[in-house]
């Protein structure tokens, strides 16, 4: 029997030391693994965060001096988003739940999966080991010259993020792979819930985008040792060309961000609307578009850093074109809502916070693609207000909507529902106190990444830092109610919410092989005939 | 499944890989040589063709795009699209600077 005992989580006699789950490649472990430590880095994350919001409270020094904001800072972005956002979609869920709803028993290639998951360990270890030796203060984007000649230690912080880049490539591949050769028998391209096409326009990403970060990344290594002068202008060398070369990635790495995240907002709208979603194939489309164009748009970051009018136009052409699939989604999340018979569930709530919050982040985004309005905005605290929106109320919240949607699957234990209410709730209004006042501050002048700032601009910091407050309140309610939860809620059953994909007609948790028999799949992911 | 199916699939020895290694190792030092030439444009272009010749080596012997068939073939193309598209949209940028 495969739920005997906890199913995958051990007990019931099966083995369950440390290196049963460090070296097992069983993708529902890896998940685990990736969930542990993605979220251990997200507190490291959040602490940087909530000490450079702190720093601001009052004008000078107040806890750290300036070059310490500037490390906090660069820190605080180099693990929110390579070991944070970036990761925490695709491997923790990508993982566990892409195999079961294709009905596979695990991915293409397991031992690959781990290894993904050593390297993502690895990186981490170098990134924090900067941390203790004299972290980079170059801002997150490393940009050129100025991280060729900072004294701090840019090559080791790059090298972990070179070496982050090839967990990531390992993961993009495997899924890949997995969803081209081990669906079930019946589970075409078009059965596939929308999460698995999510996932997967993203694995393309990560396959294609990721390399042209490595080559950058060894590039200014070799620019540091050996002084090769590919963007030093001391050298002959281009630094707009670093930009390039980093956008190249780092823009579709937005679309790793954030499409997974509406991968999942894609499963919860239907299962919490009990109605079939509205424009299936239109929001399959839609991935592979932003996918797509997305990584056509990259030179939007770099309007006014003196390159081309010419391709400025173009870049701006582009990313307008962007807000296509994106809106498409978010109208057929809403027309999936139309006449729904909707339950008021936890992951709902954070569903439609996503949904409100993304509308912000991408229309934000339009005002800054805009080429005039760009050179007004650019640098500002709007443009971080804007991509804290996307990343942390877009991606995050979506996270967290896939937390409770997902957690009691995975341990088959129930939260307490009516904290977790509460608890989107604060982050809710924290997140907005937080990141609100910025998008008004930025439009005021307030540049970006400066550990103090003129009179005129108090009273809205002082309301941001208590929107931080807030906001990691709500954190610690959520996670301390995911945690006494996953470790002391109620057994919950095999199917909590009424979903139709594959991974509800398997126990919670799933045992240790996902399927005793590999299902044959009869029918689409959102037929909800017969279910509740 | 028309692709896979191991048999009828040939095998690239390892005398294979060697012999290409040492053809990679005689091209680099072509194009060193090449770029020590007072040859003006040849100078880039020379180099440049020859990291071209170098790429379809590598992709035909070490990634085994030579002995592989369907569909993996044609995923080389959405590199090659990427690679043309992403070095085009630089350009709208360096030549109109
Ligand atoms: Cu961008």
């Amino acid at each position: 029997m495969a739920s005997e005992g906890a199913g995958y989580l051990g007990g019931g006699g099966g083995p369950n030391g440390l290196s049963s789950w460090i070296f097992s490649t069983d993708h529902k472990r890896i998940g685990i693994l990736y969930l542990v430590s993605i979220l251990s880095f997200f507190v490291v994350g959040v602490s940087l965060g909530f000490l450079m919001r702190l720093e601001l409270i009052s004008h000078g020094p107040t806890i750290m001096e300036a070059s310490t904001y500037n490390s906090v800072f660069t820190l605080h972005g180099v693990v929110m988003l390579f070991l944070f956002i970036i990761p925490a979609t695709p491997s923790i869920f990508g993982n566990f739940f892409l195999p079961i709803m294709i009905g596979a028993n695990d991915v293409s290639f397991p031992k690959l999966n781990l290894l993904s998951w050593w390297f993502y360990m690895a990186g981490a270890a170098l990134a924090l080991a900067t941390l203790a030796l004299g972290p980079a203060d170059t801002g997150w984007t490393f940009y050129a010259p100025y991280s060729l000649r900072t004294g701090t230690y840019v090559s080791l912080a790059v090298f972990a993020v070179f070496v982050l880049g090839l967990s990531s490539i390992l993961t993009g591949i495997n899924f890949v792979t997995t969803v081209h050769r081990l669906r079930a028998p019946g589970m075409g391209f078009w059965r596939m819930p929308l999460f698995v096409w999510a996932v997967y326009a993203t694995a393309w990403i990560q396959i294609v985008a990721t390399p042209i970060l490595g080559v950058n990344l060894l590039l200014v290594i070799a620019e540091r040792v050996f002084g090769i002068g590919v963007f030093d202008p001391a050298k002959g060398g281009d630094p707009i060309l670093y930009q390039h070369l980093f956008w190249i990635y780092s823009h579709p790495a937005v679309y790793i961000m954030i499409l997974p995240g509406m991968g999942i907002i894609s499963e919860i709208i239907p299962v919490f609307a009990r109605k079939v979603i509205f424009g299936y194939r239109a929001i399959a489309y839609s991935s592979l578009g932003i996918a797509g164009v997305g990584s056509l748009v990259w030179g939007h970051h770099m309007f006014v850093s003196g390159s081309s009018y010419t391709a400025g136009v173009i870049f701006s052409f582009f990313t307008f074109l962007v807000a296509i699939p994106s809106a498409i989604k978010v109208f057929n999340w809403v027309g999936t809502l139309y006449k729904g018979s909707i339950w008021l569930g936890t992951p709902f709530f954070f569903a439609l916070a996503f949904i409100f919050l993304f509308s912000i982040g991408g229309l934000t985004g339009l005002i800054l693609g805009a080429l005039s309005v760009n050179v007004h905005l650019h640098d500002t605290y709007f443009v971080v207000s804007h991509f804290h929106y996307i990343k942390f109320g877009g991606a995050g919240f979506a996270f967290f909507a896939g937390l409770h949607y997902w957690l009691p699957k995975m341990t088959g234990r129930m939260y307490n529902a009516r904290v977790a209410n509460w608890s989107c709730l604060i982050l809710f209004i924290g997140f907005n106190t937080l990141f609100f006042p910025m998008l008004l501050l930025g439009i005021e002048g307030m540049p970006r990444r400066y550990f103090d700032y003129l009179p005129q601009y108090s009273t809205l910091q002082i309301v941001s830092i208590v929107g931080s407050w807030v906001l990691v309140a709500g954190l610690i309610i959520m996670f301390a109610n995911l945690l006494r939860g996953a470790f002391r809620g109620a057994r919950t059953t095999e199917n909590p919410w009424g979903g139709a994909t594959l991974e509800w007609k398997i126990p919670s948790p799933p045992g240790r092989e996902n399927f005793e028999k590999i299902p044959e799949v009869t029918k689409g992911p959102y037929d909800f005939r017969g279910l509740r | 499944m028309s692709e896979g199916g191991e048999e009828g699939r040939e095998r690239t020895g390892y005398a294979t890989y060697a012999l290409v290694w040492l053809g990679l190792m005689g091209l680099t030092w072509l194009s060193v040589t090449v770029a020590g030439l007072e040859a003006g444009a040849l100078k880039i272009a020379g180099p440049l063709v020859i990291a071209a010749i170098k790429a379809v080596f590598v992709l035909a012997f070490f990634m085994h795009l030579k002995t592989e068939r369907g569909l993996i073939r044609w995923v080389v193309v959405i590199g090659l699209i990427a690679f043309i598209v992403s070095g085009a949209l630089v350009f709208s940028d360096v030549a109109y600077r």
